[in-house]
Order: structure tokens, then sequence, then C-alpha cells
């Protein structure tokens, strides 16, 4: 959905449109559910979640303003509950700006890189693998910024961090996932 | 095109956080939501959690603690004497206090009423305008 459709709909909604309203739910929804599953790890407690933020929203949506845009203000809710509901993820978030103790660097050389002897798909395989191993805080990171495509101000503005910290946690969960194709080089090449 | 194995990886980094799967939402996700916001609205519901427990053991051992202490004192006659002179220098200093203050300390319960009171409007005007602002943390 584009912005000025999304405009028009939170417009119509704001007037007590329902129906523009359930069409902002349709196209929200998805996103919003593995925004709050990939922060939560339970499908029960992420699907409440999802459906408290629509209902929030819902209620708030007079005093939103149109020019911002509708999907940061309900993200910042949805990870908001999110908090509330797991207040270790907060403080674990908060934690992404800590200084990180390990500096394991893959190695830069070609003949160290593990991708360059490898087949695309079998690296893409191991690194969805991996993805699904990262600590819920980077996996929500790398979704609004791959997946969402959210420029890091408005992750920052959605998670409720400095624009370092969110830069800092984007940077090291690539660098994990780094590691991780750097670690399993042996095992693949023999 | 020949790029580095560093970028390479990059791109195969962000390939597979791009091609990451999502979970379909929920079947009957968005009429649930419709249901609820057709709905007038619940009121609060009623909810222990673990602070309200830990808070309630607290203060029940000092309440336990108090009332032990003062079981104590009104037993020993040593301590129910002093603590009977103690009250009698006590509203004593109360009264005189009283005496030579009036004046100043109807003043200032007259402005810290009026504090309060204009406390009291700023934080209604706040929670009735700031509270549907997209300002306000949900």
């Amino acid at each position: 959905m584009n912005q000025a459709a999304e405009r028009e709909l939170v417009q119509r909604a704001q007037e007590g449109d329902s129906g523009a309203f359930g069409e902002l739910v349709e196209a929200h929804q998805g996103f919003a559910y593995n925004v709050a599953l990939r922060a939560v790890e339970n499908s029960q407690d992420a699907e409440d979640i999802v459906q408290e933020a629509f209902v929030r929203a819902w209620k708030s949506l007079a005093g939103f303003r149109v020019d911002a845009r509708f999907r940061t203000w309900l993200y910042r809710i949805v990870v908001n509950l999110c908090y509330s509901q797991l207040p270790r993820l907060r403080r674990e978030v908060i934690r992404l700006d800590a200084p990180n103790g390990r500096a394991t660097i893959p190695d830069r050389s070609p003949e160290g890189d593990p991708a360059a002897r490898l087949e695309d798909k079998q690296v893409l395989e191991f690194l969805q693998e991996q993805i699904r191993d990262l600590p819920s805080q980077y996996q929500v990171l790398l979704l609004l910024r791959h997946q969402g495509d959210c420029s890091y101000a408005e992750i920052a503005e959605i998670m409720d961090l400095p624009l370092g910290t969110v830069k800092t946690g984007i940077h090291r969960a690539r660098m994990k996932l780094k590691e991780a194709v750097a670690q399993n080089q042996e095992e693949w090449v023999r | 095109m020949n790029e580095t194995p560093q970028k390479r990886l990059d791109h195969l980094i962000d390939q597979a956080l791009r091609d990451f799967p999502l979970e379909p939402a929920p079947e009957g996700l968005k009429e649930a939501v419709m249901r609820r916001i057709g709905e007038p609205a619940p009121s609060p519901r009623f909810r222990i959690s673990w602070v309200d427990l830990a808070l309630s053991g607290i203060l029940a051992v000092i309440i336990g603690f108090a009332l032990d202490f003062l079981q104590n004192v009104l037993r020993s006659p040593y301590w129910m004497a002093r603590l009977r002179v103690s009250v009698i220098l006590f509203s004593q200093d109360i009264k005189l206090f009283l005496m030579h203050n009036q004046t100043s300390l109807q003043a200032g319960l007259l402005s810290a009423g009026t504090i309060f009171l204009l406390l009291a409007v700023l934080a209604s005007i706040y929670w009735r305008y700031a509270a549907f602002s997209d300002k306000l943390p949900a």
C-alpha cells in the first residue's frame, strides 16, 4: 500500500470509518504479527499483542497526526506491548549499545572466505537457519530493516532507541551471521 | 562481474534477510480486531502480579514488627512513662508552634493548596488531550 492511499485510509478511519480501519488492519497485520512473533517467540502471545495493538491504535487514532507514518506508529505500539509482555527484551535491546567483548571478524582473505567456495544456495540456507537462531532483539531489528524497509531513524522511533544503538545492533547482527559462516567454513569445505 | 568475497557474503546475507520467510498472520485476526473495536470498552481486568505480592509481604512484615515492638513497649512501665512524657511534650511543641506561626502556616497551606489545584488542572488537561496523541507511548 502506498503512503497516499494509507493516509487516505487513516483519515477515513479517523472520521470513524471502521471499514477503512479494517483495510489498514488487513495491510499491516502480517508484518505486525511477525514483529511481535520475533520479539516474544510465541505465536499465541504475538497474536494477542497484535490484536491489542490494533485496538489501541483505533482508540487513539483521533490524535494521530496524518503527516506521520501509520506503520511507524503502529509498530511502535506493537513493540511497546512486547516490552510490557517481556521486560527482558527491553533490557536486551538497551544492552545492544554496550561494548561487545567478542571481536571475531571473519577472515578477509579470499582463501579464507567460506562463501567463495560454496554454492550460494547452501550458504543462503545456512544463513536463514542462523537468522532463526539469532536472539530476538536482533531478529526484530533485522526484520524491520530488511523486510520492512524501515530506515534506521524509523527503527529507532519504533523501538524507542537511540539511532546509534540501532546501527550498532544491526551491524552486530550481521557480524554474528558472518562469524557463523566463518566458523562453519571448515565443515563445508571438508 | 567479479566481486570480493566479503562483498559476496554481504550480498548473500542481504538476500537471506530479504527472503527470510514471514509467518502468515493468524486466521481470524482481523475479524477479532474488528469485533473488539465495535464493542464498548471493557473495564480494566483486576490482576495480581508478583510485585503486588512482594509489596504485600514486605508491608506485612513491617506491620508485624511494628506491632510486636509496640506490644513490648506497652508492657514495660518505663517505656510507657517515657512515651507519655514524649506525647505530652510533642503536643505542647505543636501548640506552641501553632501559636507562633499561625499566619505563616495558613499562608503556606493556602499556597500548597493553590499549587496542588493548579497541578491537578494541568494534569487533567494533559490527560484529556495528550492521551489521544500519537506521541504518548501506548
